[in-house]
């Protein structure tokens, strides 16, 4: 399954070392004219060829996405799917020029942040049509998935799983000092309370209590938990200088400041993840499922999964991360697209992931079977429940069609809070000043 | 220096001119059919491809809805009313300059130091010459583990002389000269082989000569050596000011991506997160053209300014 296909643009020095596809996936159209309100009526049969994009680093994603073209070839004979591989780096870049070229994938994956772009360039099919057209029950997909990829009444994309930010904790580390470890009631209070108790020592032997990611999904669930919001009215405004946004970010500062987390600049260089596999942190914040593959050979201690901390407001708030499959609505087939599309978020297909699955199954039916909740490794670590308690406080990106352009005016000015050279107090209004021209529509340099 | 004097013979070959213009239109059409494949590949994917982008740099594209045309409102925009661009611009010309001369002189004395007759002396000069195979991303990874703040070889080092820990990569004081150290050490070998070449292309006799008139090392380095050396220093020059003036993409993007801050942000990352990441076009197309009317102006000035001091010949 494709959980890190969205954006994981985590750390930004990071991200770039590891190559982790940064990015989504663009894709769209040449032509400027309405999308279809009707679908057209059902073919008797489809056939033709699907051309789908897959970027290159995830190995697993590919073998998995070119077994279920096979598997639909059985029972499509007349469809030939061929997985166009591409680099993760350039990926969107690649899907762009195709489509500009005039010869588009016909099914393309983005995710989260990425989205509001394709759904701005009006790039990805409109499903809608073809599901009341087909009387395609989506009553066992999670209402938040149907929700979270529909825009102004438009289903751009379907997926196979969905992941959110959760918290990992050392269960070692909260045994041997006596504590309770975390649950789904914990608030910040109870977070902070307990980082402090377990940080101890220094030099070689330092114990942090919790390591909390410096990148925007934990911020924005900090300041969505505290009352504020980064984008609010719908991406047309800057949230960051508001009262509450300058108390989630203190909040967060505190942690670098108490000594309770080690400092952006000090995990920077390996990576929150790296740090916590080292066995000298409590608890960490910052990503969603997929880092539990990446914890999954720690064996030095015991780790689990719980939800994130409670705000200030009383509730929780984790960034929804969703990827996607769309058709390309300038696809040449986008029947034989649709079938495929169909098949791969169909129970046998989102089967045929499961094992090598970093989300949470789209499918309620197969999130709560037997074979995907009993597995031993969920069972050990906890890796299910939490993002089921987290679904109902998930928050969808924000509505931001010029995501990378904003993001990287937003990470210039905090750069100095992370550093902690400048509080949040000062360098908050700063990014608004500078991101507020960039949400009004052409009003950042190169796209006015 | 060297001198050109009509040659008797060869004009008198050239002459009478009828005929030698048949056959110069004979010979140069074969020139030209041979030179056609390469001519047929710089048309296309040089020229042509330029042509367009000065099209596009008047529009307004993310390539996907129809572009929209603006005259020169990229180029204003970009000149006028883009800080992140006159940013970007002043620390790639600081990075140039932190970069250039140490990675020139640094070459120049490594290449001194090589050019003996010493048994072995090749591995040396293989050595010095690894960092300009090595791959940028494994020197990115090894720089970063240096620079790196808490076990960075760099900051145990001044450790050891009781200096404070610092953030090499991570405070905007201290990145960008971080970043040109890397790329002079990058560039070093670069410069050593060139300057090598430029050594080894001097006369044995000349310095045997000066010997003989009793030059002493330093004597002989100011007015045989380094006067000898100038085109190739001149080369080196020109080729690295052109090449810093476009680059440092990818160190910036491996090792800072820009920050932190603004205050690692070079003309050519800029550039790239315009086009590639924003999807700005035709913005990315105009900001191409004035790094390219820049970079050709330091280059002619290069030329104008210091073809007069080089000496080609050493007859």
């Amino acid at each position: 399954m494709t959980a890190r296909l969205g954006l994981r643009a985590g750390p930004r020095l990071l991200t770039v070392i590891t190559t982790v596809a940064m990015t989504g996936i663009l894709a769209g159209c040449s032509g400027s004219s309405t999308p279809t309100a009707k679908a057209p009526p059902k073919p008797k049969a489809v056939s033709g060829t699907v051309v789908m994009t897959e970027p290159g680093d995830n190995p697993g994603d590919i073998a998995l996405r070119r077994q279920l073209a096979a598997a639909f070839k059985k029972t499509h004979p007349n469809v030939t799917v061929t997985i166009l591989v591409v680099p993760a780096t350039n990926y969107d870049q690649k899907v762009q020029t195709m489509i500009a070229g005039g010869r588009p994938p016909d099914i393309f994956g983005s995710g989260d942040v990425q989205i509001p772009n394709i759904v701005s360039k009006n790039f990805a099919l409109d499903l809608t049509p073809y599901t009341k057209r087909d009387h395609y029950s989506m009553a066992d997909f999670y209402p938040q998935v149907i929700d979270g990829l529909t825009y102004n009444g438009k289903l751009v994309g379907l997926t196979d799983n969905w992941d959110t930010q959760v918290m990992y904790y050392n269960e070692t580390l909260f045994k041997k000092a006596g504590l309770a470890v975390p649950n789904a009631d914990w608030t910040w209070n109870d977070f902070v309370t307990a980082a402090k108790k377990l940080t101890s020592s220094t030099g070689k032997n330092k114990v942090y209590g919790a390591v909390y990611d410096n990148w925007f999904a934990p911020y924005y669930d900090q300041m969505w938990a505290n009352g504020g919001d980064p984008f609010p009215d719908k991406g047309t405004k800057c949230g960051y200088d508001s009262k509450a946004s300058v108390s989630a970010f203190n909040s967060i500062v505190d942690l670098y400041k108490s000594g309770v987390s080690p400092t952006p600049s000090q995990f920077s260089g390996q990576g929150a993840e790296q740090l916590f596999l080292t066995g000298r942190v409590g608890m960490m914040v910052g990503s969603g499922r997929w880092a539990a593959y990446d914890l999954r050979d720690v064996k030095a201690f015991d780790w689990k999964v719980a939800p994130i901390p409670k705000g200030s407001s009383g509730t929780r708030a984790n960034f929804f991360h969703l990827s996607m499959f769309a058709i390309a609505r300038t696809s040449k087939n986008p029947e034989a697209a649709w079938e495929f599309l169909k098949f791969m978020v169909s129970p046998e297909g989102i089967k045929l992931g499961l094992a090598a699955a970093q989300g949470i199954p789209s499918r309620q039916s197969i999130a709560k079977s037997a074979a995907f909740i009993n597995d031993p490794f969920v069972v050990k670590h906890n890796a299910v429940q939490p993002f089921i308690e987290s679904l109902p406080t998930v928050h969808r990106a924000p509505y931001l069609p010029n995501f990378n352009q904003v993001n990287d005016a937003v990470d210039a000015q905090l750069d100095a809070v992370w550093a902690l050279k400048q509080t949040p107090a000062q360098a908050l209004p700063k990014v608004c000043q500078k991101v507020t021209a960039l949400l009004k529509a052409g009003g950042a340099p190169g796209g006015g | 220096m060297a001198t050109v004097t009509a040659d008797p013979a060869l004009t008198a070959s050239l002459a009478p001119a009828s005929r030698h213009r048949r056959r110069l239109s004979r010979e140069s059409l074969a020139g030209y059919l041979f030179l056609a494949p390469s001519l047929v590949h710089f048309l296309i994917f040089t020229v042509y491809l330029m042509l367009s982008s000065l099209v596009i740099s008047t529009w307004t594209w993310d390539l996907l809805t129809p572009h929209r045309q603006r005259g020169f409102y990229n180029y204003s925009t970009l000149l006028f009313h883009d800080p992140i661009f006159w940013t970007a611009f002043r620390n790639t010309i600081v990075l140039a300059l932190l970069t250039i001369a140490p990675g020139m002189i640094l070459g120049l004395a490594l290449a001194l130091v090589v050019n003996v007759k010493l048994r072995g002396v090749s591995i040396f000069r293989a050595a010095y010459f690894l960092p300009v195979v090595v791959p940028v991303v494994a020197t990115a990874i090894i720089f970063r583990w240096l620079y790196n703040p808490d076990f960075g070889l760099i900051n145990w080092f001044f450790g050891l002389f009781g200096v404070a820990k610092h953030d090499w990569l991570g405070s905007s004081s201290t990145a960008l000269p971080s970043l040109a150290a890397m790329s002079v050490w990058q560039s070093l070998g670069w410069n050593m082989t060139f300057f090598l070449v430029g050594l080894q292309s001097i006369p044995e006799q000349l310095y045997e000569a000066a010997k003989l008139d009793g030059a002493g090392p330093w004597m002989r380095f100011k007015r045989i050596t380094w006067p000898l050396l100038t085109p190739m220093t001149f080369f080196i020059l020109v080729t690295s000011t052109i090449a810093n003036l476009q680059g440092g993409f990818d160190n910036v993007y491996l090792m800072t991506q820009g920050g932190p801050g603004y205050s690692t942000y070079t003309n050519s990352f800029y550039l790239y997160s315009q086009a590639f990441r924003y999807f700005h076009y035709g913005y990315a197309a105009a900001y191409a053209w004035v790094l390219f009317i820049v970079i050709g102006v330091a280059t002619f000035l290069q030329f104008r300014c210091l073809s007069k001091r080089i000496n080609y010949d050493c007859s």
